[in-house]
């Protein structure tokens, strides 16, 4: 279970302060599949950042299946990122000098995974995926919506209970879109909490329900 | 983080990665193993120069011939030498020396002995300086056969019966003055047994300079007081041909020792700079990812010190083989002038600052990533 209190984010400079945060209060029950809806600037991705405990918040507590977050150190905070959270990027965020394979891997690599287990394991998700003949290819040379399967699939060997997706959608068409909403939904329905950030009703409507973010704070849920 | 998982993720060709990881280990053997060579090395140089210059340091020594078959005086004998040793306050006097005439070699050889505060009873001198064998072997005495000239090397035993021997023997520098030629000889020391040399056999029958300047600060003075009394020199040797004969001899033994970890150093450097140049540059968005993906910072910071790692000690490698091999061969302001005058030396010099200076801007680049990596402020993006 994801548990946010009174969380706050502040970004410093020298001579402004930027609120992203403002006081969030979330519940996000196991096995949920929560969208988070907002305009440009209402904090969605700090959101996203802070619940995938790439960012720590500037007030407020944050538990993670009841672990505080606020007490681990760095390490520690990587070592239960990788347990606990996969993410799926807009931006496919794919290691460019990596073929597909190689990206796949890649966090299994973090976790030690090796030699037949881990072919396996890469194997069985491209299949599912149907990006098996993708396997050598380099991401530039493959289209956003197989580049965006990739990165599901990375998302997806890491097994963590929770997977975080901010607009996974956003830089593809309706036909592939779909595709991928329909494969986030798959991995629902296995289990998996889906956390899924989006400006797209239609996309958001996909999920069990809509945290409405508006300059930093939760304007309704529904 | 372990070295094995760091190189997995900048190479991701198996083979490249289990090369990489044996040239770093090799390199690492490697320099070690040539730093401690070279150390050796010079320690041996050292060596060298400690046997050459401890207790042998331009050691001189003047044979007295036929002195008193010619009528010399031996008062006048002492007289001069005294005068002279006076005058030489920088230099330590002890002596031992051959002589021809045994009765009053006996008497100056004991005169001159307690002169250099070596006492020796009356009685013991005379057994002492007894037992002349002439050792054709001397090469201090060809000279003198050459010239027609007889003498006689004599084998001395000091109040303690220790054999001294015409091979440890040290000369007292005097001129003596004779009816018809002086010869002065100062010979080169042969070192047959320096170890037992420097424990003290004979060390307080040494005469010593400290330095190449002193010894021929030495010639130099013996020259203008034979040149004063209108005395022959014949045949001046001394101790500083022998002493860059063994350095050198030394030195080469040492460096053959030393040419293979060399060889092997330069396989290691060319190796790994064929993987540096491969190898992925880890940059802030590929860091951003793999956190994502799970790794931790502290793998990620591994990885890009593991990256550095091998582009660095490339360039090490090749600086210090480059180094030390020049060092050994000739000093560097030598190399700098050679440099300046050799388009291909140059070229050398430029390729060795090229690569330090490249292994410094690279570390120095690598530092604040790093630092930031560690100081857990990476995001993946900001709104």
């Amino acid at each position: 279970m994801i548990k946010l209190k009174n969380i706050t984010k502040e970004y410093r400079g020298a001579s402004y302060k930027t609120t992203a945060l403002n006081q969030v209060t979330l519940d996000i029950k196991d096995g949920d599949f929560a969208c988070v809806m907002g305009k440009s600037g209402s904090g969605k991705s700090t959101l996203l950042h802070i619940i995938g405990c790439m960012d720590m918040p500037s007030e407020g507590e944050y538990y993670l299946d009841d672990i505080c977050v606020k007490d681990l150190s760095p390490y520690k905070l990587d070592r239960l990122r990788r347990e606990k959270i996969s993410f799926v990027f807009q931006g496919y965020e794919l290691m460019s000098r990596y073929t597909v394979w190689e990206n796949i891997e890649l966090p299994l690599n973090a976790k030690r995974i090796r030699g037949k287990k881990k072919r396996t394991i890469i194997k069985d998700i491209m299949e599912r995926l149907e990006i098996t003949e993708l396997k050598d290819k380099y991401p530039g040379q493959i289209s956003g919506g197989e580049q965006q399967r990739v990165a599901i699939a990375r998302a997806y060997v890491m097994d963590t209970p929770y997977i975080v997706a901010d607009e996974p959608t956003g830089a593809l068409d309706e036909a592939n879109s779909d595709r991928i909403l329909d494969l986030f939904e798959s991995l629902h329905n296995e289990g998996k909490t889906i956390i899924l950030v989006s400006h797209d009703m239609d996309v958001a409507q996909r999920g069990d329900y809509i945290i409405n973010l508006q300059d930093g704070h939760i304007k309704e849920e529904k | 983080m372990c070295l094995w998982y760091a190189l997995c993720q900048l190479y991701k060709n198996k083979i490249q990665t289990i090369i990489t990881a044996v040239m770093i280990t090799l390199s690492f053997i490697v320099i070690t193993y040539s730093g401690i060579t070279y150390l050796q090395f010079r320690g041996n140089e050292w060596k060298a120069r400690e046997v050459v210059e401890g207790d042998f340091k331009n050691i001189y020594h003047i044979n007295l011939i036929n002195y008193f078959a010619a009528g010399g005086n031996e008062l006048y004998l002492l007289n001069e030498l005294y005068q002279w040793m006076q005058n030489q306050s920088e230099l330590k006097w002890y002596g031992l020396y051959y002589y021809y005439d045994e009765e009053k070699i006996l008497y100056v050889s004991g005169q001159i002995l307690k002169m250099c505060g070596i006492e020796v009873e009356k009685e013991e001198e005379k057994s002492a300086w007894v037992g002349c064998n002439r050792q054709a072997d001397i090469p201090v005495g060809s000279e003198f056969e050459d010239a027609g000239i007889e003498f006689e090397v004599v084998s001395c035993l000091d109040k303690n019966s220790r054999f001294i021997g015409h091979a440890y023997t040290t000369g007292l520098a005097a001129l003596i003055s004779l009816d018809d030629y002086v010869i002065v000889d100062l010979d080169v020391m042969i070192q047959e047994n320096p170890a037992e040399i420097g424990n003290g056999i004979v060390n307080n029958l040494y005469y010593e300079v400290e330095t190449d300047r002193d010894a021929d600060f030495f010639e130099k003075k013996l020259r203008d007081k034979a040149d004063e009394l209108g005395l022959d020199i014949y045949g001046i040797n001394n101790l500083k041909s022998l002493f860059k004969a063994n350095a050198r001899d030394a030195m080469e033994k040492a460096g053959e020792k030393y040419l293979m970890p060399l060889v092997l150093a330069l396989c290691a450097c060319v190796a790994l700079c064929v993987c540096s140049m491969q190898s992925y540059h880890i940059n802030r968005h590929d860091s951003s990812v793999m956190l994502s993906c799970g790794m931790t910072r502290r793998d990620i910071s591994g990885i890009y010190m593991c990256e550095n790692l091998i582009k660095i000690l490339s360039g090490y490698s090749l600086s210090l083989m480059y180094w030390v091999r020049k060092n050994r061969e000739m000093k560097l302001e030598t190399f700098i002038i050679s440099s300046y005058y050799s388009w291909l030396e140059y070229l050398k010099y430029m390729i060795l600052i090229c690569f330090g200076l490249c292994f410094v801007f690279t570390a120095l680049c690598s530092m604040p990533v790093i630092i930031k990596i560690r100081k857990n402020k990476f995001i993946l993006y900001r709104e």
